[in-house]
């Protein structure tokens, strides 16, 4: 109040001290400063939230809508109380819960993005509240925000293997519930008596207040309150003392009560930490540990009271031009590090796509796709193929060999972990995608993909009543009630469900007989030694031998595959693939005689002959087969011959 | 939070008008004509009859009469529940139930009763918590529970010492005579052995030794002695490719082994290279160990493993015993007291009766992991006469199995995945002193929809007399520390 009144003083002063002019004569441009207080104090920052904000938005909702709603896929929320009480059984409990319930959001990614825009403003406003932030140095307050932003999008395929509940939303919250605390922790100055005291003992109450609901970030809120306590010139260290002693007692003393918590864990609960088995990724820890820390300098720098700020005219520009260029350097520095890969988000587009039976779009987002695409991509096309029944014609069009999801450490990524589930269930393996999608849901906890195969998976087995167990859970989710919805009425009448697409569509392939038998982890190879050695009379999954024998390139498997398709559709064409490898392997081994089979002349008799003299050609020039196949590739691409001879290395995981 | 709960317990009035149903309500958990014991929990639970609105009258042995309600649940205040059980004590209570349609219409069902034994259980049981998981064992956790009322603990959570590299599973918890002062578990792989609570103190051992198969696997504690008998196992686990059994669990070579607790000892008891002998119990005196065993022989020395996941529907369970000196430690020679692989069956998990008449035992079609087999039923013999039964009214066309006795011998708690298939629940029963079982019933819940949304099986349940004393911090100090290794020694 004192200091409003100065500058207004100031600002009456000086006509006084100015040379007079006439009234309509315009002041110089020279000395005065901008100054911002009042509610100017919050343009400055209003203004760059809002560029954050739009920045934000943009680069979550039209780049990464996809992964968003993959995010919330992985996560689960659900409205009882037991779920409530699961998560209230760990310190951080309720941040992991609200994380949880907001996660949901990004159903609608953009309503989910709204959400954290609220929050970071919040949090903005807090620290800047709570640091002292001067209005010119508004700008250092967002880094955190940039920060967070970066943690919602930079973990690549470690959202296959996050074991923190609700992720997304959980440590914005958390940050949030801690600087709530600490700018309340300024109440204590208003003491006029016993401040010190009064200090160490708000600090003391919020840690222990606060633990259970937010894990570490208490302890990081009693950093923050013991740095803002330190006062070097009273030689006031008593506060900052508690705040110590509270960071290294509360935790032990809170292990005795939580028996879900490693004595070793006690102190970063509830910070992520990503960890799968041995491999640590560290740099995806930094933007909480920057978000952390960055609020401790501001604090060990923050003013006593507010202050108001002033410009000078003469230095504005450079100020902006300043704020412009930090502004421009964070956001460079968010879109470069977040994890921004094509096949990443094909991936997720093309699960998505599967689960509601949009096979064309599947094909589409393979062949859009402008690299090399994953193994996950290749085996999902098969599936769309299968169900879509081009196998025979089409499967050789698209790529065939996949490559290992790029990852920037050294965290290995399973098909069991990423669409194993999905797989299995297609090719109507339910045991095995219950069973994989239990073994996920136990390490990595369940999430509505998990409870939405476990439904389909029971459903398809006949287990109605586990169905239902698994419809309950979604049905009291917010956005997935919808999807519960739908296969509660199929659940209820039956017939709506044996006449859906979906059953339709793997059901047939669900028809062999019970086996014992292991995955050991490897869902490809599994698939493709079991359809090595089943023998089946139903077309679709018969079928599908007959396609695993040409993937693994196998003589001896193809001929009685082939000939049983053959019996099996005697009035339809036989598939171009189909005819492409019994005619190669009719010449590479003579076991059977091919002579009498009605090849289709153009593409199949002349076109092996041209592939044929072209090879023979590049190779009789020196050219190693890798060459041979890359030179070859535009023109025979395509064909199972080209697949036979050139595609090498495949490597499944 | 409940004198919250229970300030706003209403008493509903029974509707004025309603149509009469001739028959009696479809309710969950499943508890007509049950007989409970005098001191169990409320039995909480749901209509299922498509109403919004329900309202119970219960009306005691003594002609007391109350009414509960809270929407399509019927929820009972734990003090009235105990005035109700007390006032019915061998006799019973009588609830008639009535449920609004959405039309706003009221309908009467056919009353039914809850009988009031006179004998009471165990208050506190044990059991495992697990998803029904396959590999994967993140979040295990050996819960007690008081079931006089809802109260529920964990003993040890995994989780409490498990790492991401360095993950723990843990098993097979079991009592010396329902007291938990003498009480073990087992820990497996990461900081792996055997916790043995010994006079209230906890010890690690590692039960393995180079003249047995492997640590400790099935335990029984002699119900006197400090010595606890073992299965030692070499076991796999095969998946099932579509039948509902989904998981397979075969050993492919087992023994059993006694160990001394006092002396750290371990001595083999059985050890056929021809069979497989598992899960030992001892008769209420201590003089008697009954196990089974299955005959198995590999027509060559290659792949035992293997052979027995091709062959795993040959491979059946006989019920033996032999006679133990308590004074020198020895055991007599073998008896077969069932023969079931003779009638194409498996017997598993023998267990005596407190009164030591009856031996009460699953029974399937092959090997000795019921739990997830649909056609494992639970069996009795009577050893005063050997007349075999299966035992009536408990059993469900899903998998009983892991079955013990109360202390009166009075009630018998076992598992069964009837509900769903998948989830594996606590059933108990009143078996009576004719030796008739009695209508099984669920382990009551405090929300009757708790098992809607409870993702994790139940198994392994025992009755304590009293709660497990050690916490699990303390479970978790001992289990960091190096085990101490048991010393094998010969017959």
């Amino acid at each position: 109040m004192s200091s409003q009144k100065k500058i207004n003083d100031k600002r009456s002063a000086k006509p006084k001290t100015a040379v007079p002019h006439p009234p309509l004569q315009k002041k110089p441009k020279t000395s005065a400063p901008v100054t911002f207080c009042g509610w100017k104090r919050w343009t400055v920052p209003c203004v760059l939230f809002l560029i954050f904000a739009g920045f934000a938005f943009w680069l979550l909702v039209s780049k990464n809508s996809e992964y968003l709603y993959t995010a919330q896929e992985h996560s689960l929320w659900v409205g009882d109380t037991s779920f409530w009480n699961d998560k209230m059984m760990y310190a951080g409990g309720l941040a992991q819960w609200l994380g949880c319930f907001l996660t949901q959001f990004f159903y609608e990614p953009w309503w989910g993005v709204m959400c954290l825009i609220v929050l970071w403003a919040i949090i903005f406003a807090l620290l800047m509240k709570t640091a002292h932030v001067a209005t010119v140095w508004s700008i250092v307050a967002l880094v955190p925000l940039f920060a967070l932003l970066l943690s919602e999008v930079d973990m690549g395929y470690w959202i296959y293997y996050l074991k923190q509940p609700g992720y997304w939303f959980t440590q914005p919250v958390s940050i949030l519930i801690a600087l709530l605390f600490t700018w309340r922790f300024q109440v204590t100055n208003k003491v006029e008596a016993k401040v010190v005291l009064w200090q160490c003992v708000y600090i003391v109450v919020a840690t222990v207040l606060l633990y259970p609901l937010i894990g570490a970030w208490a302890l990081i809120a009693a950093a923050w309150m013991g740095i803002m306590s330190l006062d070097l010139k009273n030689r006031e260290f008593w506060p900052t003392i508690v705040a110590v002693a509270s960071i290294v007692v509360v935790p032990i003393i809170y292990y005795q009560f939580y028996t879900r918590m490693r004595i070793e864990d006690a102190w970063t609960v509830n910070f992520p930490i990503f960890q799968n088995d041995t491999v640590y990724s560290y740099w995806l820890s930094v933007p909480f540990i920057l978000t952390a820390v960055w609020p401790l300098v501001l604090m060990l720098f923050r003013q006593r009271k507010e202050q108001e700020c002033t410009v000078s005219k003469k230095g504005l520009g450079w100020w902006i031009l300043g704020n412009a260029a930090v502004m421009c350097c964070l956001v460079w520095l968010t879109t470069t590090l977040h994890y921004d890969n094509y096949n990443y988000k094909a991936e997720m587009r093309i699960y998505r796509a599967i689960d509601e039976s949009r096979f064309d779009d599947v094909l589409s987002e393979v062949r859009k796709a402008p690299g090399n695409i994953t193994r996950q991509m290749v085996l999902a096309k098969n599936i769309a193929l299968m169900h879509k029944g081009t196998c025979g014609n089409e499967i050789f069009r698209y790529p065939n060999t996949g490559e290992p999801p790029y990852v920037f450490d050294s965290l290995r990524v399973h098909l069991v972990q990423t669409c194993g589930t999905q797989l299995y269930y297609n090719y109507g393996k339910c045991n095995f995608a219950c069973r994989w999608a239990i073994e996920n849901s136990v390490e990595f906890g369940f999430d509505m993909n998990q409870l939405k195969i476990l439904t389909r998976t029971s459903m398809m087995s006949g287990e109605f009543k586990a169905a239902q167990k698994y419809l309950n859970i979604l049905h009291n989710t917010t956005f997935q009630r919808k999807w519960a919805e739908e296969w509660q009425a199929m659940l209820d009448n039956k017939h709506l469900y044996y006449q859906s697409v979906e059953y339709k569509n793997v059901h047939p392939m669900t028809l062999f007989n019970n086996t014992l038998d292991g995955d050991e982890g490897l869902c490809e190879m599994y698939l493709i030694n079991y359809f090595s050695h089943v023998h089946k009379s139903t077309p679709k999954l018969q079928e599908q031998t007959l396609v695993f024998s040409l993937i693994q390139k196998d003589i001896q498997l193809f001929w009685p595959r082939f000939f049983r398709y053959a019996s099996l559709h005697e009035q339809e064409q036989m598939p171009i693939h189909y005819q492409e490898a019994a005619y190669l392997y009719g010449h590479l081994e003579h076991e059977v005689d091919i002579s009498g089979m009605p090849f289709d002349q153009e593409r199949i008799v002349n076109r092996y002959a041209s592939f044929d003299q072209i090879t023979q050609k590049l190779l009789a020039q020196g050219m190693t087969a890798q060459q041979v196949g890359q030179a070859t590739k535009d023109t025979f691409g395509d064909t199972f011959w080209w697949f036979y001879f050139f595609c090498r290395d495949i490597h499944s995981y | 939070m409940y004198l919250v709960i229970a300030s706003c317990t209403s008493h509903p009035e029974v509707p004025s008008e309603y149509s009469k149903v001739e028959r009696v309500p479809v309710i969950y958990p499943e508890y007509t004509d049950v007989v409970v014991p005098p001191n169990i929990a409320p039995l909480n639970f749901k209509l299922m009859e498509g109403c919004d609105v329900c309202v119970a009258r219960v009306t005691d042995a003594a002609g007391n009469v109350q009414t509960y309600g809270d929407g399509f649940k019927v929820l009972f205040p734990e003090d009235e529940w105990r005035t109700m059980l007390e006032q019915s004590k061998g006799k019973q209570l009588t609830v008639e139930l009535f449920g609004q349609k959405n039309d706003g219409k009221w309908l009467a069902f056919k009353p039914f009763t809850i009988h009031i034994a006179e004998e009471e259980i165990d208050p506190y049981i044990s059991y495992r918590s697990i998803s029904p998981s396959y590999v994967a064992y993140e979040m295990l956790t050996i819960n007690q529970r008081n079931i006089t009322n809802f109260d529920e603990r964990e003993i040890y959570n995994n989780m409490i010492i498990s790492s991401e590299d360095n993950g723990q599973c843990i098993n097979c918890h079991s009592y010396q005579n329902y007291s938990t002062q003498n009480m073990q578990f087992h820990m497996r792989q990461g900081n792996g052995g055997t916790m043995i609570v010994h006079n209230g103190t906890p010890h690690k051992i590692d039960l393995k030794t180079d003249s047995t198969i492997s640590a400790g696997v099935y335990p029984a504690w002699h119900p006197t002695l400090p010595l606890i008998a073992y299965s030692t196992n070499s076991t796999g686990q095969s998946f099932h490719t579509k039948s509902h059994a989904k998981i397979e669990v075969e050993d492919s070579r087992s023994d059993i082994i006694l160990y001394d607790v006092e002396k750290n000892e371990v001595m083999t008891i059985e050890n056929d290279t021809l069979e497989f002998e598992c899960f030992p119990a001892w008769t209420p005196d201590g003089k008697t160990l009954y196990y089974c065993s299955a005959h198995f022989e590999f027509p060559d020395t290659t792949n035992h493993e293997q052979q027995v996941i091709e062959r795993y529907t040959e491979v059946k369970y006989n019920i033996y015993r032999k006679s133990f000196d308590p004074e020198t430690h020895t055991f007599g020679p073998h008896e077969l007291i069932y023969d079931a692989a003779s009638k194409g069956r498996s017997a598993t998990f023998p267990r005596i009766s407190p009164d030591g008449r009856y031996l009460l035992y699953g029974e399937g079609n092959f090997g000795c992991f019921h739990v997830w087999h649909p056609d494992a039923d639970l069996h009795l013999i009577d050893l005063k006469t050997m007349q075999e039964r299966k035992l009536e009214n408990v059993n469900s066309n899903r998998a009983e199995s892991y079955h013990s006795w109360s202390s009166n011998g009075r009630w018998m708690i076992f598992i069964s995945r009837r509900d769903d298939n998948n989830y594996s629940r606590l059933y108990m029963a009143y078996f009576d002193k004719q030796g008739h079982a009695h209508k099984a019933f669920e382990l009551p819940q405090e929300d009757p929809s708790f098992y809607d949304f409870y993702l994790r099986s139940f198994n392994v349940p025992e009755f304590m007399k009293e709660p497990v004393s050690v916490r699990p911090q303390e479970f978790a100090a001992i289990a960091k520390k190096p085990a101490k290794k048991a010393t094998y020694v010969s017959k």
